[in-house]
């Protein structure tokens, strides 16, 4: 696992360092510490990292600009910060968890247990995405989200007026950050459980979901079941 | 403001003149030095005697007076009363009848006794009949005064109850204001004791305690009377006050809208008033100048405080217009009743402007009280602000485990950061060495916090020199809040110099800022030294910051009020 952190405070950045290693151990690939997202902003252009623990003055202007930017790449974002009273407001954007200060070690495993069991979603409190569109960060509201479509490494956003965004994060990564309303249907496929109008069965064992809009797509054959007794529910 | 002038027709509707009965008069008024009661006989001859317009005997004598009275019972019917004021005590007789006494008289200082200085006799009924009648005053002076002797002397005649009534009519408006001024005057009083030493409610509360003891003195003789000796003491109170009012007035007003050279103005204007005190010649001619002079002067001030547009100016000129123009058009002495009712409608305008300035004081001191307590809640807020407390514990956290020496050192350096905050939290200034100490114990702190040096070292400072709370303080942690500082150590340097003649404290920090930085200037922090310079020293500091290759240094400047 490749882990960037951001942190201004040495000795904080000290505790997180030993605590990362207590609780990965081998399974650090690399750790590398900024004091300023700035300062690390070449490394990331040039590195494919997994997570980023990011400290944030939050009370600050341009606080939660930074958080915005950092939610909308590919790697997952985990705040550290001292303004827990803000923590509300960074989960309504995306990140992955807020540790808040001074914490502990197994508040930081807790964190990480997010992060490495993919299964795990669903508490997510996320109200917003955010994306990166020609070098500027927009903010997307998950409601106007129809569905999201796996592209390459990355996540195509379809939204209730048509149009589509490109986001970082691949699906798996989308999933952790998304309220449990949003269900994988199939491997290249979320959707909002709010969205699906009926559940078509066609011959062949094959599965398509019709949305509001009457739409289709595809239902893996593997998440049928467990679709259906959402949709029953 | 219009409640003002409803309330001005409301007193002035309190005042009629009555007009005189002309029923009975008296006509050849006549004396003649000597005693002897044949004098008193209707049919005595007495033609050759001297006539009273032309002047009463110079020295301190008995006299007689002889008056013939023309009486018409049916114009004017019975009962008829007679007002006498003179120098003197007299007996009365109505056609050689005794009809009244005032005082006892005699033939030296030991044997008479002073009467009242107003009299006011009844002609009896049965012998109040139509066509002349002869009426006698056999007269002892005394106790005369050597100044108007010759001159004092006043008779008439009108209905018996309507003299009586008459002196208490005539009294009654002086006497009601003389009570509320009183009241007014004990409660500036009072407010400048209690409430706020504000010298324009000094000065209004002297004011209308002159002008009641004035209404006093003026209606003393109406109200309660005296005997004739003290008539000249009581005119020299009522000079004495006159020029007092005369005085403070003007004086009042230059308090009241805060004009210059108060004292100058002030030792002119009680010269002006002893000059005409002491060549204007009778009584009533000096005071009428006196206050002519003074409510002109006033006038003038109150005009040229309008003009600078000084709150209240206005309804003072109103004020002061309506005295001035009363006794313009309506003819009435000064020593007159009517005066003081005007008088009253300019201390009510005076007394709104006053009510309006305590409303805008008020509104002052709640702000700077709001003001004061804001800044002490930011002061302490400091050491309680999240980011400072929580990464200074997790710091902590770290020096335990790595290294338990160092992380006791750390807790003492935050406690003597407390400590001296807290000592501070209430304080409006306090010695430059304690601003040090607490400065010394946040740079400990973030020592220990980044694991490396910052020290602050000082140039000519003087450690006894006041400034405001944690300004110093502030700068410091603007510093290490946009600078980087990495490693090794970091020295920050205050200087103490005079610029201009003001105190100017400067904060060397050296520069390293972070990539991408755009300002340098923090809201807060600032807004925090800002606020602090300005309730210190009002209008008399500065703020400037300035960028240097190495150096990011601010330098605030303040003047003491001098």
């Amino acid at each position: 696992m490749n882990i960037v952190m951001v942190e201004d405070e040495v000795m904080v950045a000290r505790r997180l360092t030993k605590f990362c290693q207590a609780i990965l151990g081998d399974k650090i690939d690399s750790l590398k510490h900024f004091l300023t997202l700035d300062d690390g902003e070449e490394y990331l252009a040039e590195h494919s990292i997994d997570l980023l623990l990011l400290d944030l003055n939050l009370n600050g202007q341009d606080g939660f600009d930074i958080l915005k930017s950092s939610v909308a790449a590919s790697y997952q974002t985990i705040v550290v910060s001292a303004n827990i009273d803000r923590a509300l407001e960074a989960f309504e954007y995306g990140v992955l968890d807020f540790v808040a200060k001074p914490f502990k070690q197994e508040r930081l495993e807790k964190a990480f247990d997010r992060l490495l069991n993919t299964q795990e979603h669903g508490t997510a409190q996320s109200r917003y995405l955010s994306v990166k569109k020609q070098g500027r960060i927009e903010v997307i509201e998950l409601q106007n989200i129809r569905y999201i479509r796996a592209a390459s490494h990355y996540s195509e956003l379809v939204l209730l007026n048509g149009k589509t965004e490109l986001h970082d994060k691949n699906l798996e990564r989308l999933l952790m950050v998304l309220p449990a309303r949003f269900e994988r249907v199939h491997k290249s496929y979320v959707v909002p459980m709010n969205q699906i109008k009926t559940l078509l069965k066609h011959p062949g064992s094959k599965y398509e979901l019709k949305l509001h809009n009457d739409e289709c797509i595809p239902l893996g054959r593997t998440r049928y079941g467990a679709i259906r007794e959402k949709l029953e529910d | 403001m219009y409640r003002t002038f409803v309330l001005l027709c409301y007193l002035l509707s309190f005042y009629s003149f009555g007009g005189e009965d002309r029923g009975t008069y008296i006509k050849d008024e006549r004396y003649k030095v000597g005693d002897d009661i044949r004098w008193a006989a209707p049919d005595f001859t007495d033609n050759h005697w001297k006539a009273v317009f032309d002047g009463l005997p110079k020295e301190q004598t008995v006299y007689w007076i002889r008056s013939h009275v023309m009486v018409d019972a049916q114009a004017s019917p019975a009962p008829m009363g007679v007002y006498t004021t003179t120098f003197g005590s007299y007996e009365l007789y109505w056609d050689g009848q005794l009809i009244d006494k005032s005082g006892v008289v005699g033939t030296d200082q030991t044997s008479e006794t002073p009467g009242p200085i107003v009299n006011i006799s009844r002609v009896p009924d049965d012998a109040y009949t139509s066509g002349e009648h002869i009426m006698s005053m056999r007269i002892s002076s005394f106790h005369s005064p050597d100044i108007a002797r010759e001159a004092y002397f006043g008779q008439f005649f009108a209905p018996f109850e309507h003299l009586q009534f008459n002196r208490y009519k005539k009294n009654l408006p002086p006497i009601m204001i003389l009570g509320g001024l009183l009241i007014i005057a004990l409660y500036f009083l009072q407010l400048y004791w209690i409430y706020a030493r504000d010298k324009p409610f000094l000065m209004f509360s002297l004011l209308c305690f002159a002008v009641s003891a004035l209404l006093m003195t003026e209606s003393y003789k109406g109200v309660f009377g005296y005997t004739y000796d003290w008539h000249i003491f009581r005119l020299t109170l009522v000079s004495f006050f006159t020029g007092l009012v005369s005085v403070l007035l003007p004086l009042f007003l230059l308090y009241q809208f805060e004009l210059p050279f108060k004292k100058r103005l002030t030792l002119a204007a009680t010269l002006v008033m002893l000059a005409i005190n002491t060549w204007v010649s009778g009584y009533d001619f000096s005071a009428e100048m006196m206050f002519a002079v003074a409510f002109v002067w006033a006038l003038v001030i109150a005009l040229y405080a309008w003009k600078k547009h000084k709150q209240g100016a206005m309804l003072t000129v109103l004020g002061l217009l309506i005295v001035v123009l009363t006794k313009a058009f309506v003819p009435f002495s000064f020593q007159d009743s009517l005066f003081f009712p005007s008088f009253g409608i300019l201390i009510l305008c005076v007394l709104t402007t006053l009510t309006q300035r305590m409303k805008v004081t008020q509104q002052e001191r709640n702000e700077a009280l709001v003001n004061s307590a804001q800044l002490e809640i930011m002061l302490l807020k400091k050491n309680i602000q999240p980011h400072f407390i929580l990464n200074t514990l997790t710091s902590i956290e770290q020096w335990i485990e790595e290294e338990p020496q160092t992380a006791v050192k750390f807790i003492d350096a935050l406690a003597d950061e407390f400590k001296v905050m807290n000592a501070m939290a209430d304080q409006k200034q306090v010695p430059l060495a304690q601003e040090l100490d607490l400065c010394r114990s946040h740079l400990q702190i973030m020592s220990y916090r980044k694991d490396m040096q910052f020290e602050l070292t000082t140039t000519n400072t003087n450690p006894e020199l006041l400034i405001p709370p944690a300004i110093i303080h502030t700068l410091i942690e603007n510093a290490l809040t946009h600078n980087i500082y990495l490693q090794g150590t970091i020295t920050m340097t205050l200087t103490q110099s005079i610029v201009d003649q003001g105190i100017c404290l400067e904060l060397a920090a050296p520069l390293n800022l972070p990539k991408n930085h755009e300002s340098q200037s923090s809201g807060t922090g600032l807004k925090y030294i800002r606020s602090r310079l300005e309730e210190s020293y009002p209008g008399l500091w500065d703020l400037q910051e300035q960028q240097t290759a190495e150096h990011w240094i601010t330098k605030l400047i303040f003047w003491e009020r001098t």
